[in-house]
Parts: structure tokens; sequence; C-alpha cells
């Protein structure tokens, strides 16, 4: 069945504002300190590493009429679909009207908030002197467990074996907690320690950020800071505008491939054409293949998300994004696909497909502008998911982390290594953090030597991680791009793969492998990922022997791996020798 | 993998003694009190099965339905599935205690509550529980209804291979559906947003509520006629007749400790057997069931939460001992259940319970061939100790529309000592439950029913024979998604007082397209493509008394019948045939 394509763009901005440039950016900063204070509140006051140390949750500011005012530099992959969340979770209690102050609402339907259950969004209005909506300060963090087939998976079929469904409930009526679904969320999580301990630290950040707008308001009075928001969206989007009208007119074709959708062995190639006319920019997804049957499927919100992601990092000039950046960009999606599943999709990997297709973008304006995007990273963020029950107490226990992987290389220099696009914003725990909480010791963390793409700059370098567990436990490993290889640049070669291994106590190795859920880990295995390192930019044999030479000193390569990308390197040497 | 789980002491769980407040109660108005209350659990039960929405609820039964007084103490049960009956004032109990007690219950409120550790069952049984308020002010009691919803999100539909509670389906843990009356939006869309088959969940749900209600209204009713006072009199004094009537029977028993075995196939994730053993005490008029020296909690998902347990435990002691009356709590008093935390008869959070019924269903058993050391003739031999459950689902092809459907199996009881076994019956813990007409089961579901009938020759042998096992083969006629729960693939049902085993243990056959048959016990999701034929096939009952001792005439009507083959025959009942020779 060919489905009628849907096209998502933002409102435009009302024409000319009559705002003072000066207030404006003095409104502008302030909000942006106002966002930074609601992830300070959340950092200082959650409970799971996942949450205080890797940071994985996203922080934003809308206005009444859900218009993103600012956002914290937290998950890039978050950002963009938090006027989703906010839309769905308002519309699900029944609109405006029925919002009060001091009301918070818990709202985690993937189709309408474009992440899996886990990625729970809180969204709470904000009134002035408790009579008028202003705004809205929202969350969405990261919540270890909240039930379903597993803490984490890669193998569902349908959206309920993901976790459950909380379909814009009020956690907070009026200010005062609702014991009913604050029990609820408790009963259907394997670690309600760790649950009710994020959501209280979220429930504070959402206050903390609407108390902070309530005093910009009133700072400047609720008329001049319409006036100077309005302003603030016109220059957000002029400063993309001005970006794309450079770009030659043109559609460009980028191509990507998932190694599988998680049920089945097959690769999943995917296109993603990106047409600039004028000064918009239409990022058309209407060509992906349909929804998958496993669950690597990005709703709507996420596929936004991520196309957001790909134009404001390259296009936004630095600065911190609002709404006004968002008005340029166009999203083309075919309903029934991979890139807008619906009801009842498996989505749990929706995060994947978001990820790659930031580089597919890259790579589609590749084609018109080499010089302002970098070749592909190592591609994925290599997430895994510990679980297990504290030896001691019984107590249940569950962490989970991306991990950092090398960057493509690009015509200013090479790739970095120990990065990630998509998850610009976010950390793994520190070693003592993971072992002073979790039962494992982390043997290795280190450069993966040779990962990078060969090139006249090369890619920047993956990350070797070994985890020793000390107790049995189990784990989800949710590693793609283990049989693509991270594509170069301008004739740069391709930087290596994902992989990962574990090793049993009985010496039994396992690996490689990308995707295992809930694999059991007994005391003593050992898990060992090394992530993909960048591909490179311009050929090698143009690279400086200099670099070379230092890049095998510092240990990023061997000489062998030199030898065989950068013979030229050596000619001097050998002419040295033969003298 | 098994987690280190410690098992702790036993406990000892019986009901309240009696409060000796009934002696005053006029015998007759407490007759017609019983039997007021008796017909309004009669109503809940016609109200819900008139009004809701799918099969596994009107045509199946799936349901039970009960009304307990302000102390929770049962008042009266309509004869609905006897598995959930026994755990109906946990869940009450449980439900009450989550909201915040009896203070925090006002009139018109429905709670919904579906924690397998409060209720007993898995997440699918949820409990709708409505305070009874007379005349909209005193607390006078409860209603209470446990039934079978087709899907509540989860892993699957229904499942055998679950490894914690979680992935069994959401927990609603005491909410309340209706606050004074008016439905709680939020909590309707939670379990709207939370199943695979919304549309189902709805209906039945609100059918459901009616039948709170219905029961609520009635429980009034009697309350009115009677007035408080003399009602709650009456009910002391119902309640010392039930426990008198189930006293009076274990006093004729000789004390004694009576212990018997049984065994489960597998635990639904390893392959290996799991024997267990359960122990009767008789002390007097008391009976005391002993649990506590049961195998660990499992990996898997055949843990039995306590309520079930004591409820398996009510069922095969009402069974023997109520003297085929409407049972209330009362009839509980003489009866102890011993546990241990931490074990498959008492598992702890967050075991997984979704195949609860299976060590439920034969535990109440075992306790029956415990009683069958003391009163062999009391008692049946086994049955074929399954309900070979079925939990279909898909997608309509033409409307896109999710379905559900799901439905026990009928199997061969045991024979005892005034009888046959019966034929195709549904296990006695689902005594009350029927299967879904055919007619229903086409006109609703993508499939024709190609076989159902008896199979023959899965009788035990014996002076009085096992009952018949059941052949039924379901041909897909679009693509659907089973679940499969066959139990007791291993062992036979056994015979009692030299009575043989059943001659056939359940199983079930998956015919493909390209006509391979595939065996089949615990599936989950499994697959069935159009044209495809899922064979299902239970066991027969164990026979009572030696096979010799059987009447030739009862083994040539068998013949006659059909229900054995003249092999069969000649195998087992030799002595029919040489009389005929020798009578030549």
């Amino acid at each position: 069945m060919s489905r009628e394509l849907v096209t998502y763009r933002v409102a435009g901005g009302s024409g000319a504002v009559d705002a003072d440039p000066v207030t404006t950016e003095v409104v502008r900063n302030s909000l942006n300190i106002a966002a930074n204070q609601m992830k300070r509140a959340i950092v200082r006051t959650a409970f799971s590493p996942c949450i205080v140390e890797v940071l994985d949750f996203a922080v934003a500011i809308y206005d009444r009429r859900i218009r993103m005012l600012a956002q914290a530099p937290s998950m890039p992959i978050f950002m963009g679909t938090m006027n989703f969340c906010v839309e769905s979770a308002v519309a699900s209690v029944g609109g405006e009207e029925t919002l009060e102050p001091g009301d918070i609402i818990i709202y985690n339907d993937p189709f309408g908030m474009g992440s899996h259950q886990q990625d729970l969004a809180l969204v709470m209005p904000v009134f002035l002197k408790d009579s008028e909506l202003i705004g809205y300060t929202t969350i969405k963090g990261h919540l270890l467990d909240i039930g379903g087939k597993d803490p984490y998976s890669t193998d569902t079929v349908d959206v309920f074996q993901e976790g459950t469904i909380y379909p814009g409930i009020k956690l907070y009526k009026r200010g005062v907690l609702d014991e009913e679904m604050n029990r609820m969320l408790l009963a259907n999580s394997r670690v309600p320690k760790m649950v009710d301990g994020d959501i209280c630290g979220e429930v504070v950040g959402c206050r903390t950020g609407a108390a902070a707008l309530i005093e910009v308001v009133e700072r400047f009075g609720l008329e001049t800071f319409n006036r100077a928001t309005e302003r603030m969206f016109d220059h957000g989007e002029s400063i993309v505008r001005s970006y794309f009208e450079r770009i030659p007119d043109g559609r460009y074709v980028g191509h990507g491939v998932m190694d599988d959708d998680g049920v089945s062995d097959e690769k999943v190639p995917f296109d993603v054409i990106v047409e600039v006319e004028g000064s918009t920019v239409r990022i058309d997804y209407s060509t992906v293949p349909d929804t998958r049957p496993g669950p690597i499927n990005t709703p709507q919100a996420s596929t936004i998300s991520a196309s957001r992601c790909a134009i404001t990092m390259l296009a936004g000039g630095s600065e911190a994004p609002n709404e006004g950046h968002f008005r340029p960009i166009e999203v083309v999606t075919r309903p029934g696909s991979m890139f807008h599943p619906e009801w009842p999709a498996p989505c749990f990997l929706y995060g994947w497909p978001a990820m790659q297709a930031i580089e597919v973008i890259y790579q589609a304006l590749s084609q018109a502008m080499p010089r302002a995007v970098p070749a592909s990273s190592g591609g994925d963020v290599c997430a895994m998911i510990f679980w297990g029950n504290d030896p001691e107490t019984g107590e249940p226990w569950a962490d989970g982390a991306p991990h950092p992987i090398g960057q493509g290389a690009h015509a200013g220099g090479d790739g970095v290594s120990s990065m990630h696009i998509m998850q610009a914003a976010t950390r793994y725990s520190p070693i003592e953090i993971w072992e002073a909480k979790f039962p494992w010791l982390v043997d290795e963390v280190s450069l993966a030597v040779d990962s990078c793409g060969p090139g006249k700059h090369r890619g920047g370098l993956g990350v070797s991680f070994h985890f020793r567990m000390l107790a049995d436990s189990w784990v989800t490993t949710t590693v793609d791009r283990t049989k693509t290889t991270p594509w170069g640049l301008q004739g740069g070669d391709d930087g290596v793969c994902n992989t990962i291994h574990a090793e049993m106590p009985d010496g039994e190795r396992i690996g490689p492998f990308g995707k295992a859920t809930r694999m059991f880990l007994p005391e003593g295995a050992v898990v060992e990922l090394s992530s993909g390192g960048g591909g490179g930019y311009g050929p090698a044999a143009e690279r400086d022997p200099a670099a070379v030479h230092n890049d095998i000193r510092e240990g990023y390569i061997t000489e062998a791996h030199a030898r065989a990308h950068y013979p030229h390197a050596f000619a001097d040497l050998q002419s040295t020798a033969a003298e | 993998m098994t987690q280190a789980v410690r098992a702790s002491e036993p406990r000892t769980y019986r009901a309240a003694p009696s409060k000796n407040l009934g002696e005053d109660a006029d015998p007759v108005t407490t007759e017609v009190v019983r039997h007021s209350l008796q017909v309004a659990a009669n109503y809940m039960k016609r109200a819900l099965v008139r009004t809701s929405f799918s099969p596994t609820i009107y045509e199946v039964l799936d349901f039970a339905a009960a009304i307990y007084d302000r102390e929770v103490r049962m008042l009266a049960q309509a004869p609905t599935l006897p598995l959930f009956m026994g755990t109906m004032n946990f869940c009450v109990e449980a439900a009450v205690d989550a909201v915040g007690g009896e203070d925090a219950l006002e009139p018109g409120d429905i709670i919904l509550y579906n924690d397998p550790f409060g209720t007993g069952s898995h997440q699918q049984d949820a409990a709708l529980i409505m305070p009874v308020f007379y005349r909209d002010e005193t607390l006078i009691g409860y209603t209470g209804i446990k039934a079978h919803l087709q899907d509540v999100g989860g892993k699957e539909p229904y499942s055998t291979d679950t490894v914690d509670v979680f992935q069994e389906g959401t927990i609603f843990p005491g909410l309340k559906l209706y606050k004074r009356g008016e439905l709680s939006d939020e909590v309707h869309r939670l379990l709207v947003a939370n199943s695979r088959v919304p549309k189902y969940v709805v209906g039945d749900v609100e059918a459901l509520v009616v039948a709170v209600r219905a029961g609520a209204a009635a429980l009034c009713d009697v309350v009115d006629r009677f007035g408080l006072e003399e009602f709650e009199t009456c009910v002391e004094r119902m309640y010392d007749h039930g426990e008198a009537v189930i006293r009076s029977y274990f006093e004729k028993i000789p004390d004694g400790r009576y212990v018997a075995h049984g065994m489960m196939d597998n635990n639904g994730i390893d392959t290996d057997s799991i024997p267990f053993e359960v122990a009767l005490e008789v002390e007097g008029s008391t009976v005391r069931v002993d649990y506590s020296n049961s195998p660990p909690m499992q990996s898997g998902p055949v843990n039995c939460p306590i309520a079930s347990t004591v409820s398996a435990t009510r069922m095969a002691i009402m069974w023997i001992a109520g003297g085929g009356d409407n049972v209330n709590e009362g009839h509980f008093r003489p009866v102890e259940i011993v546990t241990r935390p931490g074990t498959m008869f008492d598992p702890v959070w967050p075991a997984p319970n979704f195949l609860y019924f299976i060590p439920a269903m034969q535990g109440m058993e075992v306790i029956l061939r415990a009683m069958s050391e003391v009163m062999p003739e009391a008692v049946p031999a086994a049955s074929d100790c399954d309900i070979q459950a079925t939990v279909w689902w898909g997608v309509d092809e033409e409307t896109g529309e999710p379905w559900a459907e799901g439905m026990p199996h009928m199997g061969g009881q045991g024979a005892w000592s005034k009888s046959d076994g019966q034929s195709s019956l549904m296990h006695p813990m689902e005594a009350a439950a029927r299967n879904i007409p055919c007619e229903v089961y086409e006109s609703r579901d993508p499939w024709l029913i190609t076989k159902f009938e008896l199979a023959p020759d899965t009788c035990g042998p014996g002076q009085h024979r096992g009952g018949l096992g059941l052949d039924m083969d379901y041909t897909m006629l679009a693509e659907s998604f089973v679940t499969v729960v066959i139990e007791r693939n291993k062992s036979k049902a056994w015979g009692l007082a030299g009575g043989g085993e059943g001659c056939r243990t359940n199983v079930a056959y998956v015919r493909r397209a390209d006509g391979e048959r595939e065996t089949i016990t615990k599936a989950t999701r499994l697959r069935l493509g159009a044209g495809e034929t899922l064979e299902m096939r239970t066991a027969g009952g164990g026979g009572y008394g030696p096979a010799a001792l059987r009447a030739p005439e009862a083994v040539l009507a068998d013949l006659r019948e059909g229900f054995i083959t003249e092999d069969h025959a000649r195998a087992f009942y030799p002595h029919v045939f040489e009389a005929s020779v020798a009578a030549e």
C-alpha cells in the first residue's frame, strides 16, 4: 500500500518584530541559563549514574505555543523531540484548559515522543502568578527500567514488549504527588529505587526551570518578553537560512546501511535525500524501507530530531538553537516506513537509524560541500545495559551507558578520538563511579590502536573497554555498524567497525557480535568492546609523513598499519637507509 | 539462571476464627440470608456474562465473582473459576491496602488491582474491587471479580518462558478506576495504552464494572431487607455453620500426616522435571496442608504465589469436605496452609509466575492423592492434570484490527470408587469453565475446527476406567500466533487402588503447510500460517480398582460406544474375552 507522504515543518514567523536587539540578547541568554539551571538541578539530585554521569537526558523550555525558547546542551537526539513530548502530553490530558499550576505530566508513548518507553518525558506547564499559562518546561531522561520484556532489548516485535506506556498522566496535580501514579511507576520497574530517585530529580529539574522562566518573564514583563522571543526566533531562522542560501540548490542523496533489524540477519540499506531550495532544506525519508519487524523503527518525532541535529550542528553557527533554527527545515516521511512507524510497531532501537541518518545527511551534503562535513564516525553509540541482583542484599541494580567512538576526519583536520555526535553531550561514567557502584572491574580503557581510517586527515580512534564481572549479571548490547565500515570522504579510506566479544569463565569466547539481549554473564566473565574508528578524509598518500610518525610515536597506529597505508612516509627513510 | 534467593522460615496461613456471635440468629432467617447472598453473587456473574466483550469471559467463564463482608470474610461466591475463587479475599485485602486502607474508600470507588504477589494470578487476571456502602454511609463489604483480560502488555499476550514478573504484563498496583462513581480517565487510558487489544480490554473491563455494581446493589438489597444488625448476626451463624460442615468431615478422619508427590514436566525454561511434595496433616477437625518442603522458586514461570496456593488448597478441601454446599468464609476456617517464602508455592518478588496455575492445579490433585492414603474411596485417580491453555492473536487481514482469543481444553477425569471418570471435562480447577462453542469460534476467529472428538483408548483401565481425553484440530484460515501451554506431557495420570494409568499424556502438534508435523508442549508466540493446523491431544484419566474387576458388560458397552478399541479391551480386560470364550 503506498501511503500519502507527510511533510513536517514548524510554523513560520509573524514578520517584522519591534524588539530591542540588546534586550533580545539578554532574554535569550537568560533563557539559556534557565535551561542550564534545569540541567544542573537534575545532575545534582538524580539517583543513577545514567543520569548523573552519562547525562542521558534532555531539558528544554517552551513558550505557550510550544515553540522552543531554550535548551541546555544535553542529549542531542532527545532535544529535537521535546516539542512533540509537550504537544502529546498536553493533548492527552485534555488540552491547555485542563492544565493547572503545579501539574507535572508523565508521558512516554513512543509514537508521540519519538523514543522508547524508558525515555520518559516530564512536562510541566508554567503559570505566571499562578494564573496565566506562559509555557512549559520539559525533561526526557532515560529510566533504567520501566518493565516490559527486558531492561533493554534488541529483539522486540511490538511496542508492548518494550515497557510500560504512560499515555499522559498527571504525576503531580496542582503540586501534589498522585500516589496512585507513583505506585504505578514503581510497581512496573525492576529497579524501583533507581526510578523513584531519578524521577524525583527530574521533578526538581522541571520546577527549577519553571521558576527560572517565571523570573525571566517577570524581569522583562510579558509583553517585552514576547516581543524579544519573537525576534530571537527570527534571528535563529536567519542564521540557518543564510547558511543554506549559499549552497547550490539541488537534490543530494546519502546511503546508509544498518547491520540488521534485530530479529533477522539481513542488512537494511536506506537512503536519505537532502534537497536544498533557496534557504530551505528538505530532508526526505520517503524512500526508506517499510516498517521493520524488529525494533529499528524510528518514530517521526525522532526522525525530525535527527534531521534537526544534523542541520543545526552544521548550520547553527555553534549557537544554542531555538525554535527559529528549525523553521527552514522540512522533513518528509512515509507513514508505515522505518522512519515513520505506526502503532504497534517495535521501536526500541529507534535511536540507531536516527543516529546513522545524521551521518547519512552529511554524506549527502558532502556532494555539495565536501569541505563542510566530516567522513563517517564509528557510526554507533555502542550502548550496553547491565543488570542483576546484589549477591549480598538481593537488591536489584541496573546501569547503562553509551561508549564513544572515533569521529570522521574532515577538511580541517583529523577526526577526534573517543567521542560521539548524536550523544555529543553525554559521557560514560567515570571508572571509579562504575567500580564503586556496580559489580565489575574495568580492566581496560584504551584507544583502539589502528582503528582510524587512513587519509590525508585520518579518522579518530575508537576505544577498547574490558568489563570483568564480579557477580552474576545480565547484559544487553546494542552495537550496530559491525558489518559496514565507516566511510571515508574525498579519497580517504574507511575506518574499522565496532566489535564486541565476551569471554566466559570456562574460556569460551563468544563473538564478534553486535546485538544481544539478556546475555547471562557469570561472575568472572569479561565483555570486550572495541568501538569503531572514523573514516579518513583525502588520499592517505597526501598525509604529512611527520603526522604519520607522530601517530606511531603516540601509539595511535602501529608501524605495520603505517607501512600498509602510508608507504610514502617511509620512502625517505628507505632512501636514507639506501644511502 | 536461578537467582540466589534464600528460602525463609515456614509461615502458616489461616482464616480468622469464629467470633461466636451467631448463636442468637434465627436458623431460618440465616438460611434465607445465605441464599439471598448466593443469588446476589449469581447476579454478578450473570451481569458479567451478559455484558462482556470477549468469549473468554462470556463463553469460557474465565472469571470469579464473590462478595465479602467488611472484615473481608467471604459471604458468597458464584459458581465460577474455582482456582480464582479462593484468592478473592487476597485481592480485596491487597487492593484496599494499596489505596491506603478502609479510610481511603468512598462510595462508588472501584479499584483495579493485578499484582500477582497480591492476587495470586498472572497480571492478565485483573481484579476489580468495589467497596459497598450501605445508604452511601456505612461500609458493609466488598464485591470483587477477577477475570482474564486478553492482553495487558508485557512480553506476549500469554507466555511460557518468562524469567521475571515484569515480562508478564503491566502491573496495576491498586488504582481507583472509579472515584466516587466517576471514571478516572487517566487509569482508563493506562489500561488502554498497555493492551495489544484495547477494544477487548475496554469492553471487558466495562462489563466487570457493571458486575461489581450489580453485586453491590444486590448486597445492599439483602441488608435492607433484614436490617444491618440482623444481617450481621445471621452471617456469623452462616460462617459457623460452614465451619462445622468441614470440621465434621475431618473429625472422622484419623489424625496423621499423609504425604504425596507430584511431578511437573519442567519450569518453562529448562527441561528438567520438577518433583514436589505436599503433606496433609489432620489434627482433630483441623486440616493442615504443608507445602514447606516444595522446591525452591523456579527460574521459569511455574511459581505459584501464596494466594493461589491457598486457593488450590481450599479447592481440594472444599471439593471433598464441603458437602456439595456453596462455601463461605466459615468453610475455610479449619484449613491451614504452610508455605515457605522463596519456594515454588510461595515465590517472592520479582519471580515469574505466569504459569502459576500449573503447580496450583497439580498441587490440588496431589492433596487428593495424599487423602487417598487414608480414604481411598473418597477421592478420584488423577485427571489429565492440565487445562491445555491456548491463547491466540493476530491482526485481521481486512481491517488491520488486532484480535486475541483464549481457551482452556478438556481432558479425561480420574475414576473413583463409585464410577468411571468423566470424559473430556474441564479440569476441576476450572470446573465452572466451558469450551467456546465451535460456531462462536469459527464465526469470530480465523480458523475452522476440523476435528473435535473423544480420543478412544486414552482412559486408564480399572474396575472403573478413567475418562477419555480429547482430540481437537484448529486449521488456520489466516496467519496467527499462538501460545500453547501443555503440562503433564511426561507423566501419565496415576491410577488409584490398583487402577491403571491413563493411556495417553497431553501433547499438541503443528501440521505445517509442507506436511511436516512438529511436537509441541510449551510454546510461546508460535506462528501458524494459513492452512496449517494445531492438533490438541489431551490425556485420559487414571483408573480406579483392578481392571480385572471391571464388569464385562461395561467393557463391551465401551467397545460399542467406540470409547475403546478391541485391542485395548483385549490388552487390559482379557477376562472379558475369556469369559465369552468359556461361555461358548
